[in-house]
């Protein structure tokens, strides 16, 4: 009849008050950590699916093989150029190719000067249309650039809302950019990365004029012919890649992205974040325990007449000990159940505050019931085999000796 | 001659303390029978108090041989007698004894706990005992909510909840004013009348006096002494 234990346990708790809140404490910290972060990660895990979803799966990325860390194309040690772009196309399987190219510039607005990126929507239309599908871009202010466009920039969130500049920027203000003076046209969309808010569009022609660029290109995107298999077609564009530039398998100064490889390098980025923050919450829980452990030691201590009286009214050493295992078996389910509601409050805090701070839904807090059911059994668990020892100290006394404790 | 509930034959028990062997029973010899009212009496160190162990089956002796209703208690386990001692023996101490957490019902209920009673019948029948104590209307106090002669009252319906042939009363009255006391004894007499057999541990010459018979323990020895 374990039911009578659990409530004579929750009599004894209730007792204690004080104590007892103080020793669910190190358990609901722990836990609150370990739920509000797998929810986290989970909901981040399942934003970044969905986003690769609708940016499409049917897209590979070309660029030159970074040597160092930066804005894709500025530091790199290999080139792709406008004849990769022809190259490519030429590859089966493949639907459309577009190229970009994307450079540092000065920008000057107002007398206030600042090194930003400067991004290309490619001249061609069919091309453009290719990058200017995904969803990542929006308009929220004015129109996007048309390809007859000379002198018109568009511009990232951030411009115009974030103080990029000490005023804002908005439709029809003048940018220099690099000596040259451009109109802004449109305003883009929050698209929540840093990159892409701070960035400025150009025709990719006028942009290649501006810089004197020849035609290099910073990143080749291939959309891939529908049924075929992505992985497949990246590796034929590699092939006919390396054959052209003639190199050896492996040492290529180029590199070809699928959407499965950056969602398997982000999969790990949160997983080894989520391993990290989880390992700390471990000790927390650990002290927890231990925590319980202390608690239950000294119970034990102060009712060793109780258990005396007990003892000498007929419990067996198996009663004792079950009544000891589920009175600190509760406290554990009991701060881990404050730790689980605290846990799903700081989710929900961080995915109102992200959502705020960043404008998009990337970081939604999802808690699925393994998981919240999997942080109660844990804390149960916890609790009860915090508590073996001092129970079994209670069940061994012997009841001459813990009735004459006083 | 009545049935033998509790025996102890040529009972010794020593304690070593540091390098020294202390006898404190030295073949204690004594029998209790069924229904039978019986006081223990003797000075402090005596040997009283560890008599009172061995008879209420709370220890083991040295040498010699407890027997609870013919049953050798050095054969059983701890939990055995302890299950048994549930059964059989109710205890009526001192200092009351209860659990401090909780209240005069689930006092009176925790032995029948341990002896795995239906959670309703026992609830039924520790309301039926303190009610026949006198504290129908005292059932959730706790303890420290209720006087010395209340908590030793809910004592005495706790050591009655599984019954028992024999109640085992240590100093019943030791902490209780003389008229609480008397009542104490009162309902411990009435219920020897109702056939349970009483041990009285007391060392009040007075109190000793009611019983049908007076053991005596002095250096670890009884002498009987008749009334």
């Amino acid at each position: 009849m374990i039911s009578d234990y659990l409530s004579l346990a929750v009599k004894s708790i209730r007792n204690r008050r004080l104590r007892s809140w103080l020793t669910m404490v190190g358990i609901f910290i722990g836990v609150a950590a370990v739920v509000s972060l797998i929810s986290l990660g989970q909901g981040l895990q399942a934003a970044i699916n969905e986003e690769f979803t609708t940016f499409g799966i049917d897209k590979v990325l070309i660029q030159a093989k970074a040597s160092g860390f930066g804005p894709p194309g500025t530091l790199s040690a290999g080139k792709v150029t406008e004849d990769d772009i022809e190259l490519i196309k030429k590859v089966s399987g493949v639907e459309r190719v577009a190229g970009r190219v994307i450079k540092p510039a000065t920008i000057i607005f107002r007398d206030e000067q600042q090194a930003r990126s400067i991004v290309s929507i490619p001249s061609k239309p069919d091309e453009a249309e290719l990058i200017l599908s995904s969803r990542t871009y929006e308009i929220l202010q004015g129109r996007m650039l048309k390809p007859s466009d000379k002198d018109k920039v568009v511009v990232g969130y951030d411009y115009a809302y974030s103080k990029l500049f000490g005023k804002p920027v908005s439709v029809g203000s003048k940018l220099e950019i690099n000596q040259k003076k451009f109109e802004v046209v449109g305003i883009m969309s929050r698209i929540g990365d840093p990159f892409s808010d701070k960035a400025v569009l150009m025709n990719q022609d006028v942009l290649k004029e501006l810089f004197d660029a020849d035609n290099d290109i910073s990143v080749i995107v291939a959309q891939v012919k529908e049924g075929e298999d992505l992985t497949l077609v990246a590796e034929d564009i590699r092939r006919a890649m390396r054959k052209d530039r003639g190199q050896k398998e492996g040492r290529e100064d180029f590199e070809i992205q699928t959407p499965q490889q950056y969602l398997e390098s982000f999969t790990t980025i949160i997983n080894v974040v989520q391993a990290v923050v989880i390992g700390i919450a471990a000790i927390s829980i650990l002290v927890g325990g231990i925590g319980i452990m202390n608690t239950m030691y000294t119970s034990v201590r102060e009712r060793t007449k109780e258990i005396g009286i007990m003892k000498a009214t007929g419990a067996r050493n198996s009663q004792v000990l079950l009544l000891f295992l589920s009175e600190s078996g509760l406290l554990g389910l009991a701060g881990g159940t404050i730790g689980v509601i605290l846990g799903i409050l700081i989710g929900k805090s961080v995915e109102r505050i992200a959502m705020q701070a960043l404008g998009s839904e990337l970081l939604k807090a999802y808690f699925p019931w393994y998981l919240i059911v999997g942080a109660l059994a844990f804390s149960f668990t916890l609790g009860a085999a915090s508590g073996i020892f001092p129970a079994l100290q209670a069940s061994r006394l012997k009841p001459v000796d813990a009735l004459r404790y006083e | 001659m009545k049935r033998s509930i509790i025996r102890l034959e040529n009972v010794w028990k020593s304690y070593v303390m540091g390098k020294v062997r202390v006898d404190a029973l030295r073949g204690i010899n004594l029998d209790v029978s069924l229904g039978e009212f019986i006081a223990i009496r003797g000075p402090s160190g005596s040997g009283k108090s560890t008599a009172m162990n061995l008879i209420g089956c709370l220890d083991y002796p040295t040498s010699g041989t407890v027997l609870l209703d013919g049953n050798d208690i050095s054969r059983l386990r701890e939990s055995e007698l302890a299950q048994v001692r549930g059964r059989k023996i109710g205890f009526v101490f001192q200092q009351f004894n209860l659990i401090p957490s909780l209240s005069a019902v689930e006092n009176v209920e925790l032995p029948m706990v341990f002896q795995n009673v239906p959670k309703k019948k026992r609830i039924k029948r520790a309301m039926d005992l303190l009610s026949s104590v006198g504290l129908g209307e005292r059932l959730n106090h706790r303890p420290r909510e209720l006087s010395g002669g209340q908590q030793q009252r809910v004592s005495i319906a706790r050591a009655l909840a599984n019954d028992p042939e024999v109640i085992l009363a240590d100093e019943p009255t030791g902490n209780l004013d003389s008229a609480t006391g008397k009542s104490i004894m009162e309902m411990l007499i009435s219920l020897n009348k109702e056939g349970k057999t009483i041990i009285l541990v007391t060392h009040d010459e007075n109190l000793a006096r009611m019983a049908g018979r007076v053991e005596y323990i002095m250096d670890g020895k009884n002498y009987r002494r008749l009334k």
